[in-house]
């Protein structure tokens, strides 16, 4: 298990092998994904729900980026454009027929962390877990980016496709609902 | 409503356990990248390539405009000669003479030069750097650098696009990475011969300079020789505001037509710069210029696209469905290549959003270094959500606002059409039908565009 670290939006990869991985180097592809796979694999889980869904989509999602990446033309963050692909891909998942919009974290357990007391620790990220599954995906995502993953208003706007305003108000529901959630704990 | 970040949130957050993958997933994904250069799965109407010597095969009108284009001047403007403003008509007149020069020129040479934050953003390239570059009205290249070590060449005639650089995976003098790719198709929005640096940084503002109404022109210079100078203005980047410009200023030489130089500028400062040195037209050129051979015993990384070459009057046979195609093209346009890609393929769009593009015909229309693409596609993909974006949008984040035009007449009768007119964008128009998905795209006027597009029929 890994915890979610903010790589993402503010450190890229060298462009040089960007340029390389452009040209179809797959050894080059492959370290561009192992850089962002930690924030990208958070990113899925917590949209998902489940591991086998969250592999699904990751590898949907990089195929699509490494026949993409040609025409990437480098004027905006390479993080920005994989996040975006990736959140696509996840909310294509949730849109197959059959598919559950909101499952349990079956696979995932929690580590108590080096806090005074590990049962309220553990507890404490269950409920915070169960808390955003109860929330819309496009919420979750807009916490998610902004919150966890460091993304600023902009650019999370360009990866979810909607307006700095519509990232305002969603993060703005999406952390309402969690306070609700965990009745006032760790929101 | 007040942006902020919540720090205490985000913490706990982070603190929540992510699953790492199934342990087979890194050997399951490189397979998937490696049948996404062989680029097909088997598609049950597959067809190998019927002929080829006849058929001029297109270049990319970005690429051919590109490198034109290539020539971007800047630093220095407000030194270079006195500078007086036109009205209308001289920037129709010059539009005018560099459509002639690019429908006329059989060959372009040159030493292309890039230099900007823009460039050092994307590839990390620190100072200017150089190239020489060759190209043909067939739509060969070439492109070998002066300055960085990196070769690219493309056969039009056997369709084949070949590259020589050093590998990114290995620092210093590591092993040369070879690449070939083979069933490229015409042009975008589907895989065809790509060099970032020519086609994606150039080749569009030339286009866009082209179909840009009410440039602002000025009489210039260039190295010593008269000049006009075009301003068109741009679209900011919304991601990196800082390193995009808000106008873009190109030179065009008066004896020859051809672009020279084009500036990026941000308030009235200069940001990217691009120029042509050197600039051929019509060089003869032998074969061997576009033919680039790997050091023996070098690994070479094959990629297969998928297109093959097939005669008009074979392309509803190999998709299944009836293709559309032209009844009119701007004077000079003549159909060079018919390419298509049964089956499965590439994603298109914003950071390749679409559906899968499946049973794909790609017609290629040439005039000189000029390109026309026709595309279609089918609309219902199984599997995949009807939800279809611009193929050949921006991205990136460039927002494209479209023109909504109703189309009147032909195939696309009462289809409501999206035209983008924009200076890093090739010109160009999308629509849906109820079975398929089209686009017409090229260095033409809105008005061409749309005529290409009222024209088109179903070809059984």
């Amino acid at each position: 298990m890994t915890t979610a670290a903010a790589l993402g939006p503010s450190v890229d990869v060298p462009p040089d092998v960007v340029d390389r991985a452009r040209r179809g180097d797959q050894e080059a592809f492959a370290a561009v994904i192992r850089h962002y796979d930690p924030g990208l694999r958070a990113l899925a889980y917590r949209l998902l729900g489940d591991r086998d869904l969250m592999d699904d989509a990751l590898q949907e999602a990089y195929v699509k980026a490494f026949r993409g990446l040609p025409r990437f033309r480098g004027r905006s963050r390479l993080g920005t454009w994989l996040y975006r692909i990736v959140y696509n891909a996840c909310l294509d998942e949730l849109k197959r027929p059959g598919r559950r919009r909101s499952v349990p974290y079956e696979d995932v357990e929690e580590s108590p962390g080096p806090w005074a007391d590990p049962g309220e620790a553990v507890a404490r990220r269950a409920d915070l877990a169960e808390a955003l599954t109860r929330l819309a995906p496009e919420e979750r995502a807009a916490v998610l980016l902004v919150d966890a993953q460091g993304f600023d208003y902009r650019e999370a706007a360009r990866i979810l496709d909607v307006p700095e305003g519509t990232v305002a108000s969603r993060l703005s529901r999406a952390r309402a609902g969690l306070r609700s959630h965990l009745g006032g704990q760790a929101a | 409503m007040t942006r902020y970040r919540d720090e205490r949130l985000g913490a706990a957050l982070r603190a929540l356990e992510t699953p790492e993958h199934r342990p087979e997933f890194y050997a399951d994904l490189h397979r998937l990248l490696a049948e996404a250069r062989t680029a097909r799965r088997a598609a049950p109407r597959r067809r190998r390539l019927a002929r080829r010597a006849d058929v001029r095969w297109g270049v990319r009108l970005a690429f051919a405009a590109a490198v034109a284009a290539a020539i971007w001047l800047v630093a220095g403007l407000p030194d270079d000669a006195p500078q007086v403003v036109r009205p209308e008509p001289a920037a129709a007149e010059i539009q005018a003479r560099v459509r002639i020069a690019l429908a006329s020129a059989e060959t372009l040479t040159g030493e292309l030069v890039a230099r900007g934050p823009g460039f050092e953003g994307a590839y990390g390239w620190k100072g200017a750097q150089r190239w020489r570059f060759a190209l043909t009205a067939r739509g060969d290249f070439r492109l070998t650098g002066l300055t960085l070590e990196e070769n690219v060449a493309y056969d039009a005639e056997r369709g084949i696009q070949r590259s020589l650089n050093p590998s990114a995976s290995l620092a210093g003098e590591g092993p040369l990475f070879a690449s070939e790719r083979r069933g490229l198709a015409p042009g975008p929005p589907d895989p065809g011969p790509i060099d970032p640096i020519l086609e994606n940084e150039y080749g569009a503002f030339v286009r866009a300079l082209l179909a840009a109404e009410d440039p602002r022109v000025r009489e210039s210079a260039y190295r010593g020789r008269p000049a006009w100078r075009l301003d068109v203005p741009a679209a900011v980047n919304q991601i990196v505001p800082e390193h995009s410009g808000d106008r873009f200023s190109i030179w065009v030489d008066r004896e020859t037509g051809i672009p020279v130089r084009v500036l990026e500028l941000k308030n009235g400062q200069p940001l990217d710069e691009l120029r042509i040195e050197k600039l051929a037209v019509d060089e003869p050129l032998p074969r061997r210029t576009f033919a680039l051979r790997f050091p023996e015993g070098t690994e070479v990384m094959r990629t297969d696209e998928g297109f093959r070459r097939v005669a008009l009057d074979e392309a509803a046979a190999a998709v299944g469905y009836a293709p559309l195609v032209p009844a009119w093209v701007p004077e000079g346009f003549e159909l060079a290549e018919v390419a298509v890609a049964p089956g499965p393929g590439s994603p298109t769009g914003v950071e390749a959003g679409n559906p899968p593009s499946t049973d794909v015909v790609s017609l290629s229309f040439r005039r000189g270094l000029d390109e026309i693409l026709v595309t279609t596609r089918l609309r219902h993909v199984p599997g995949s959500p009807d939800a279809w974006s611009d193929p050949l949008a921006t991205g990136e984040g460039y927002v494209d606002e479209p023109e909504r035009v109703l189309l009147g007449r032909g195939a696309l009768s009462d289809v409501e059409a999206n035209v983008l007119i924009v200076p890093l964008n090739v010109p160009h128009l999308w629509a849906q039908t109820d079975d398929l998905v089209v686009t017409v795209s090229g260095g033409v006027s809105r008005a061409e565009l749309l005529r290409v597009a009222e024209s088109l029929e179903a070809r059984a």
